[in-house]
């Protein structure tokens, strides 16, 4: 008689407990399962718009820029971009170049002063930069290459109280040091992902950008992605064709370096990690509890089988098994409830725009659920051996009852 | 084949202690049919407990079939557990069945515990139950069979692994009579014919009338040992 087989029927000698110990470790992994899909999402999320509007896969940036950041040093570029652009599309581990000049300005209404980030950008290679580029459009369209269009965010917009076919006027810093002031025709109305932009950002094209900016061939930065490489290879081969052909002086860094998304991912992945573990510590207690009760039970029947002769590792088997049996239909219950509920969440978002108002932060406020399969079957084994583990103690304990002692009871 | 020597055994419960055994000492035969009789708390099920390997006297010899298990060289607890296994049969008052295993799998627990072939198994327990008058009963969990039926499953299961002795705590206590008879006759009939051994303890008159040897106990001694017929 195998031992596995009386284990299975154990189960369903007290249907009732074995269905409520199912259910808690089921809880456990449909929250874990929810949770790392909601984090995966998240994280894909940081992701895209951190590439897409922030620091890319690799940003190039001026080494003085980036140290004096905070003072808006706009004179510290990278010069002839286009040219620096063209030699980084050539390189094999290069997929797409978006160069940037970044514009700090404000905009008055009455006494009030309003803050804004024009982003000059290459609209036609923006379109191969970005997946989706045309999909930020609400209202109008994109501004024309070279002319004095521009796109504003929805908040922003609605600060400023223009419309399409409204010109609007910003004052800004140029590379020079001076202020300048320019004006620029609204064509279009951008939802952009991220609160922040939303509420701050307008679109130009780079050229006008360079004009008001006195530029000239210089850009603020370029942003890369890579051909399907890791980070570190494309860093490698950017930082490379720097140094060797210049210009002098570029930052070439990664976006896990600069991005405040990505540290905040790093954190709550450690801290998803601690809450999931608490989880499976609650669940894992209604194992434990099943468990100790069975032994209770079931003693006089653990002195018959060790009057038998069943060996200790036979008898801790035995209630182990009943466990993993548990763990194994509560865990599985779990994760396929949790992805059955996660899947379409995947594909209809979950609205956070509320909670992300004033949220300082690359995360969209429509966030989109990813099962990742990794964790997904990782969390179906995490609770597994929870389930396991749990039930080991009073198992053990089962095994050390003296027969004659357990006979009597 | 037993020899019991001079066992000792206190219990202590709190602050009252029992002294269960006070000097027993007892030499069994293979193939004897003894009882062990007298009333409650003499030191029966005890006694039954220290030659059974499931309890431990404090002091005094005990050894069986040569192995010495109590004493200052007595064999290790994991050797204990092989002997219970392959030498010792229980019969309990309670029958002690695994309430999820048929009639069938009860039985050929105990010969999958020995590590024996698939088929050695079915053949000997199927050979077993057909031996109790449980043939036709083999899939039937206990909860479907009547007392005398399952004590006649747990004397199978007692039996079906070849033990050197059988230790029955008062087998008929939990039956009415008439199907005690039945379970002793059974009993009996295997003694006779295979020859194995069969120790009771029992208070009820009709499993001494049926022992060969009689063994009286009182207050942890052997007050009387009396044999009625030759094995």
């Amino acid at each position: 008689m195998k031992l596995a087989t009386i284990a299975l029927r154990n189960i369903f000698r007290n249907k009732r407990r074995s269905l409520l110990s199912v259910t808690a470790v089921a809880v456990a992994a449909l929250a874990i399962t929810l949770l790392f899909a909601l984090l995966e999402g998240i994280r894909e999320d940081i992701r895209h718009n951190a590439w897409n509007y922030e620091t890319g896969q690799v940003r190039v940036r001026n080494a003085e820029y980036d140290r004096y950041e905070y003072l808006n040093p706009v004179q510290y570029v990278v010069p002839e971009y286009r040219t620096l652009t063209e030699r980084l599309v050539a390189l094999p581990e290069v997929s797409v170049v978006g160069p940037r000049i970044t514009i700090a300005s404000v905009s008055f209404r009455g006494e009030r002063q309003i803050s804004a980030r024009g982003i000059g950008m290459d609209i036609t290679a923006e379109r191969r930069y970005q997946d989706d580029l045309e999909g930020i459009v609400v209202k109008g369209r994109l501004p024309e290459p070279g002319s004095t269009e521009a796109i504003l965010g929805n908040r922003l917009a609605r600060e400023l109280g223009v419309q399409i076919g409204d010109s609007v006027t910003f004052l800004t810093q140029t590379r020079v040091r001076t202020s300048n002031a320019f004006t620029v025709d609204v064509v279009g109305i951008a939802a952009f992902p991220v609160a922040q932009l939303d509420r701050s950002t307008f679109l130009l094209p780079i050229e006008r950008a360079a004009h008001y900016m006195r530029m000239g061939d210089a850009a603020t930065e370029l942003l890369i992605k890579g051909a399907g490489v890791r980070t570190e290879t494309l860093v490698d081969a950017v930082a490379a064709e720097t140094a060797e052909r210049g210009p002098e002086g570029m930052n070439v860094t990664p976006w896990s370096e600069v991005s405040g998304g990505y540290a905040y991912l790093q954190v709550a992945n450690v801290v998803y990690r601690i809450i999931a573990l608490f989880f499976f510590l609650l669940g894992s207690t209604v194992i434990v509890n099943t468990t100790m009760m069975t032994i209770h039970e079931r003693t006089r029947e653990i002195g018959t089988l060790a009057a038998m002769g069943m060996r200790r590792g036979e008898l801790i088997r035995l209630f182990f098994t009943e466990a993993t049996y548990l763990g194994i239909a509560g865990s599985l219950a779990g994760v396929l409830l949790g992805s059955a509920i996660a899947l379409p969440l995947q594909h209809t978002g979950i609205d956070f725009s509320a909670q992300m108002e004033l949220v300082d932060m690359d995360l969209s406020t429509m966030l989109y659920p990813a099962l990742n399969w990794r964790s997904t079957v990782l969390t179906f084994f995490y609770s597994l051996a929870v389930a396991m583990l749990a039930s080991f103690i009073p198992a053990r304990r089962a095994a050390t009852l003296q027969p004659v002692e357990a006979l009597r009871s | 084949m037993i020899n019991v020597t001079d066992i000792h055994k206190e219990y202590i419960d709190g602050e009252t202690s029992v002294r269960a055994l006070r000097g027993v000492s007892l030499h069994i035969a293979k193939g004897e049919f003894l009882s062990i009789a007298g009333p409650s708390g003499s030191g029966k099920t005890t006694l039954l407990n220290v030659i059974g390997c499931i309890d431990t006297a404090d002091s005094g010899g005990l050894s069986i079939d040569g192995d010495r298990i109590n004493g200052a060289h007595g064999v290790s607890s994991r050797a204990l557990i092989e002997i219970r296994r392959a030498k010792i049969g229980f019969v309990f008052q309670s029958f002690n069945l695994i309430p999820v295993l048929t009639a069938y799998e009860n039985v050929a627990m105990a010969l999958s515990l020995l590590g024996l072939a698939e088929s050695e198994i079915r053949e000997r327990t199927t050979k077993i139950l057909t031996e109790v008058g449980l043939a036709g009963m083999e899939d039937r969990r206990p909860a479907k069979l009547s007392g005398g039926q399952q004590q006649r499953v747990a004397v199978a299961r007692a039996l079906v692994k070849d033990p050197l002795i059988v230790l029955a705590d008062e087998p008929t206590a939990n039956l009415d009579s008439e199907t005690g008879e039945a379970i002793l006759k059974l009993m009996k009939s295997i003694n006779q014919r295979i020859g194995t051994t069969f120790v009771f303890s029992t208070h009820d008159q009709m499993v001494m009338d049926y022992a060969d040897r009689l063994c009286r106990l009182h207050d942890g001694l052997i007050e009387s040992d009396e044999v009625r017929r030759s094995a």
